[in-house]
């Protein structure tokens, strides 16, 4: 039950991760002589309004969504093998780190948001900005991901303990002449 | 022995993330008809070198630093652990190894997203006059280099996981050390003046 349970939330962790890049981590918004926003995601930057670039979507410069998506890809891996006879013992490394992981990425993301956000406290900025709901998601995803991770991992009771026999003990002799009923 | 190698992979993935700390992440100078302008960045601040030589100190920069620091500070607390392991409790022992894990993976993963970073950086090369030279800065490198450490370290403190033996042949349960359990000679528990031999058909 419980080890499910954690499969379930590394599951969840890895759909909320995808789902959280792709949507806009924070918006910015230039205060200039005509109004310009920007809605920046893990993968690309989206403008609302102001004279359009040469498309309206672009490739962001730096690809946050990298690491995300490769840590959701380990996240569904660890889900995949952790009943697995032979690599349960790597899935349960991997669910013990991959969480960890996203959360140094949505933590240095979170950094990155934190120094714009600065700008906002000025007296008079010229760039206003606001986070996103992937922002949001991405943290929620850490936070299940590393229940998951948590729920999956044996307690060194279970792993110690050989488990005892139920019910009745039969002891099986060596199949031997001497044992065979005369008739 | 694996597990004091491990420990010392992630002692030393730490002091790789102290030696980062101060050293520049990405460097980029710019010659543009004579004067010579420079931009760093490093775990904590960037600056500018102005062509006069006057180092400014940048508005407002990303502390990158935070989730390396607390990785580190998390590793080393790991390897103390792992290395005590002999005096905590089984539970304890064991949430220290997967907390080796935890560690390296934070450092790993905001590692891995400053280099996101730090890739772009290097590559712009957007600015048309003069010349624009820009690389990772050896922080970078000493954090990839941690990362290795951390990680190798962190494989190295977990145990094998036992693999259940299957049984060849009869299988015999051992049953708790109780006399009460162990057959008496006759099969049926006689009272020990009734001999043996006077029961028993020859």
């Amino acid at each position: 039950m419980r080890s499910r349970l954690g499969l379930f939330a590394l599951l969840a962790g890895a759909v909320l991760t995808l789902v959280g890049a792709l949507l806009p981590l924070y918006h910015q918004a230039y205060r200039l002589a005509e109004q310009l926003e920007f809605e920046v995601t893990a993968w690309n930057v989206r403008t609302i309004t102001g004279p359009q670039p040469d498309s309206d979507e672009f490739r962001s410069s730096v690809q946050y969504g990298i690491p995300l998506a490769v840590a959701a890809g380990l996240l569904v891996l660890a889900a995949l093998f952790l009943r697995h006879r032979r690599f349960g013992a790597v899935a349960r490394f991997l669910a013990a780190g991959v969480p960890l992981m996203l959360v140094g990425a949505v933590w240095t993301i979170l950094q990155v948001y934190l120094r714009l956000a600065q700008g906002n406290r000025r007296a008079d900025p010229i760039t206003l900005t606001s986070p996103g709901l992937g922002l949001w998601i991405l943290a929620i995803a850490c936070v299940v991901a590393l229940v998951g991770g948590v729920l999956v991992q044996r307690v060194p009771d279970q792993l110690e303990r050989a488990p005892e026999p139920e019910g009745p003990v039969v002891y099986r002799l060596p199949d031997s002449e001497e044992h065979e009923q005369v008739s | 022995m694996s597990r004091v190698v491990g420990a010392a992979g992630l002692l030393g993935g730490a002091a790789l993330v102290v030696a980062a700390s101060s050293r520049p992440l990405f460097e980029q100078v710019r010659v543009d008809s004579g004067h010579r302008t420079g931009y760093r960045m490093s775990l904590w601040g960037s600056e500018y070198t102005s062509p006069d030589g006057i180092v400014a100190a940048g508005m407002d920069p990303v502390r990158f630093g935070v989730p390396v620091v607390v990785a580190a500070v998390l590793l080393v607390v790991a390897a103390v652990l792992v290395l005590a392991e002999s005096r905590l409790p089984a539970r304890a022992a064991a949430a220290a190894r997967v907390g080796a894990v935890a560690a390296a993976a934070l450092l790993l993963g905001s590692v891995w997203t400053i280099g996101q970073l730090v890739v772009v950086m290097a590559r712009r090369d957007d600015i048309t006059t003069g010349s624009v030279d820009s690389s990772g800065g050896s922080a970078m490198w000493l954090l990839v280099a941690a990362c290795g450490a951390a990680l190798v370290g962190a494989l190295l403190v977990q145990r094998r996981p036992r693999r259940a033996v299957e049984p060849e042949g009869a299988v015999v349960y051992q049953l708790p050390d109780d006399t009460a359990a162990d057959t008496p000679p006759m099969g049926v528990g006689i009272h020990p003046e009734v001999s043996t031999e006077e029961s028993s058909p020859t």
